[in-house]
Order: C-alpha cells, then structure tokens, then sequence
C-alpha cells in the first residue's frame, strides 16, 4: 500500500503588480534588473477583502470540480496569514467546499518549507490508515504582512494558492523524507506583532534598512544575508542527506524542484551542488516568491509542460522561515 | 546547521568545490565587480560601497555568493554591514588569501 499525487491546480488572486509599477513607484530598480536577477516578472496579490482562505477555496475548487468529493477526508491547510486567530482556516474551508463532515480538518503554520511537510503528513495518515484522499492546501498572502513601502519584500512575495489531492494506491510513490529545523534564525524572517509575544501597535515606530526599504514591527522583516547563509550552508546538505537516505545518486532523479525564493538564489544553489541544469526547474516569472506555494505551482507547470511525465523520479526541496526545511522523493 | 546531522560529511566533502587558487587583489575587484553587476568598473582598493551605483541589497547576495563560491567563506549580515571599502572585504576574507 502507498500514496500518490493524484491532482494538484493552483490559484492567483486577481491583482497584478509589474516591475514597471514597482520601478516607477521608488524608483530604485529598473524592470529588468528585477526580472535579469530575481527571475520575477510580476508577481499577483490579494485585494484587501480577500484572504488567504478565500484564495485556498478557489485553488481547491480546481481540483475539485472533477472529483467525487465525498472521497476526501482529510484536510490539511499550510498558512501564515490566516483568516482567523481562531477557528482554524481549514474547518472553515470544509464547510464551505462542501465536505462531508466526518473529516479530520486542521492547519499548520509553516512557510517555505511547507508543501514538503505537508506531503509527509498525508503520507503517514495513509500509511496509518487514518485517511484515504487527504486534500492538502497550500495558501499565503504576505503581501498583507508587508509595508508598502518595502521595495525588496514586495519585489520578491507573490500571493497564491495550491490544493493537492493526494490518494491512497497500490504502489507507493512518495520515498523517504528528510526534516530539519533550527529555530535559532527566527529573527531573520519574522512578523514580530500581532500576536500575543508583540500585540499589534497601531503607533507602531517606521524604520529604515541600509537599503531604504520601510517596515514596522507589525510587518515582514528579512534579513536577506542571513537567509541566503542560511541556504547556502542547509541546501547542499538537505540533498546529500535526502539522495543518501533513499539510495539514490543525483543520476537517479530525473527532475529536481527547489522551493521558487528567487533565481539568483536557487541558481547560485544548484552550481554548488551541481544539479545539471536541464534537470532543475527555475521559473517564478509571473508569480514571485509564493512562499509555500512554490513547489506544488512548479509541479503542476512541470506536468502541464511536459516536463516530467508519470514514471519519473522528482526531488522535492523546501526551506525558509523558522529556519525550517525539508525534503523528498517522489515518483509521477 | 547542526553537524551531527551531516551523516555524508557533506560539508566537508562540498569544500573541494571552491577555487583553491590565491587571487590577485585587483582581480577579486574586477571579478566582483562584475560578479555584483556594479555599473561602473573603475574601482581601486578604496573605492567605498557607498558610493558605487548598484550597490544596493541584489548586489549584496551576489556578493556573498562570489565569497562563498571563491574562498569557501561564510560572510553574516553585521559583517556586510560594517564593510567600507574593497579593502576592508579583503581583510575580512583574509590578506593571506590574496596574491
């Protein structure tokens, strides 16, 4: 017995935001700086009356409407911009998507390194035999965490939405998965208000980075250098330690996908750890950094363009915010 | 990263990727330079950050990069922040490290 993608669609909410808009707005970065280093050509945010619940219904809609959604029980939602402190996003979404009502439903608060956490839970409650079909959400709008006035954040963070059916099957196709944490680099991408350590201050002080960006205490900071050590030091060794765990050889995979944070990182990563270009998605053109997102987007742009096709082994990577990263395998 | 977690000792067998060879003074800044896609390439051991066109956050993790892939060095944010000159990342790097 095993489990397996059965489906997996994603959501972009409906305001679009350009370099030109960005460019013209500071007047800092010209266009194609942004797109040349970043890899982002625009990147989609929510409106101020949509959440990152209402983006998660419309993305499992997708998958959804062809799908006997009696099938589902379990729900899972990956979030850090949820509708509500309480109740949890996801019993929200199960009423409203209309599932039965004899599911488990819950959320969990991760970033970057989300979707891979997610996929290893709905692995183990198949395995477990707690579940059959979980319906995994990814859903996140930083946007609304972020200062207007921060030129780098808003260049980099896109909105969006994923849902993932994933199934019960007679062959199993996840591998192994490797998970780490280290909760020293917490300060380095933190909303530092709004809940009870720091309640939100609505005086809170405007400060400026180095770069000239603007955030408050009540918004997204991150320390970009630390987070790029941060990477370049766990990356390397998250593959070593994912190919070593599951008798694998780079050679074996036939098609890697990092968590999309920006090209120049993920670029600078695989020359390190000399993944073959050919071999290694990179594109967030038309929708930047969605945080928890970006691999389950990759993935299902991977198998719309052909790229990967059912037989073929798929690294799957994520890291970020906690620190938190993870990885695994799996077969299409 | 915690190194009993690094079960392949990838951290150390990943060493052997980064460029063994000294580098002349003038080359680093003209490599970095370029590296950091500054606009202007007119710079000598002095030339302050501060004052170069596109030295802005993009510039600064193309820099670490250029660190990282060329002397196998790890260089923080405080690090950056206190960096004058060329000069001044040189000696961070370490003088013995250049021709």
């Amino acid at each position: 017995m095993g489990s397996v993608i059965a489906n997996i669609g994603y959501y972009l909410p409906n305001v679009v935001v350009t370099n030109e808009s960005l460019s013209k707005e500071f007047g800092r970065w010209e266009a194609e700086k942004i797109e040349l280093k970043l890899g982002i050509k625009e990147r989609y945010i929510a409106n101020s009356d949509e959440t990152a619940g209402d983006l998660a219904y419309y993305a499992a809609k997708k998958v959804l409407d062809n799908y006997n959604i009696e099938k589902i029980d379990m729900l899972i939602l990956c979030t850090q911009s949820p509708d509500y402190f309480l109740p949890t996003t996801a019993c929200i979404l199960q009423d409203r998507l209309g599932l039965k009502t004899s599911i488990g439903a819950f959320d969990f608060n991760l970033g970057c390194s989300g979707y891979i956490y997610g996929l290893a839970m709905a692995k183990s409650f198949i395995q477990s035999e707690i579940a059959n079909n979980v319906l995994l959400l990814t859903t996140e709008t930083y946007s609304k965490h972020i200062h207007p006035k921060d030129l780098a954040n808003r260049t980099i963070f896109g909105d969006a939405a994923t849902a993932t059916i994933i199934e019960k099957s007679e062959k199993e196709h996840f591998y192994k998965f490797v998970l780490g944490t280290n909760g020293k680099g917490k300060n380095n991408l933190i909303v530092n208000n709004g809940c009870f350590r720091n309640k939100y201050n609505n005086n809170a002080e405007e400060m400026i980075t180095e770069a000239g960006d603007v955030y408050t205490e009540n918004n997204l900071y991150m320390n970009g250098p630390e987070i790029f050590n941060f990477t370049i030091e766990s990356v390397p060794l998250l593959i070593e330690q994912c190919l070593y765990k599951n008798n694998f050889k780079m050679q074996d995979i036939d098609y890697v996908i990092f968590h999309q944070a920006n090209k120049f990182m993920i670029e600078y990563l695989r020359k390190k750890i000399q993944i073959p270009k050919d071999k290694f998605y990179s594109d967030m053109l038309h929708t930047g950094n969605t945080v928890s997102n970006t691999i389950p987007i990759a993935y299902a742009k991977a198998k719309e363009e052909k790229i990967i096709k059912a037989g073929d082994k798929i690294l799957l990577c994520g890291f970020g915010v906690g620190y938190s990263w993870g990885a695994t395998i799996i077969e299409v | 990263m915690d190194l009993e977690l690094d079960i392949l000792g990838v951290q150390q067998l990943l060493k052997f990727n980064y460029k063994k060879k000294s580098m002349k003074k003038n080359e680093f800044i003209k490599l970095l330079a370029e590296y950091c896609e500054f606009e202007t390439q007119d710079f000598v051991l002095e030339t302050k950050f501060n004052t170069i066109n596109g030295y802005d956050s993009l510039a600064i993790m193309s820099m670490i990069a250029f660190v990282d892939e060329n002397f196998n060095l790890k260089i923080t944010a405080n690090q950056i922040r206190e960096l004058t000159d060329f000069n001044s990342l040189i000696h961070l790097i370490g003088e013995n490290k250049f021709e």
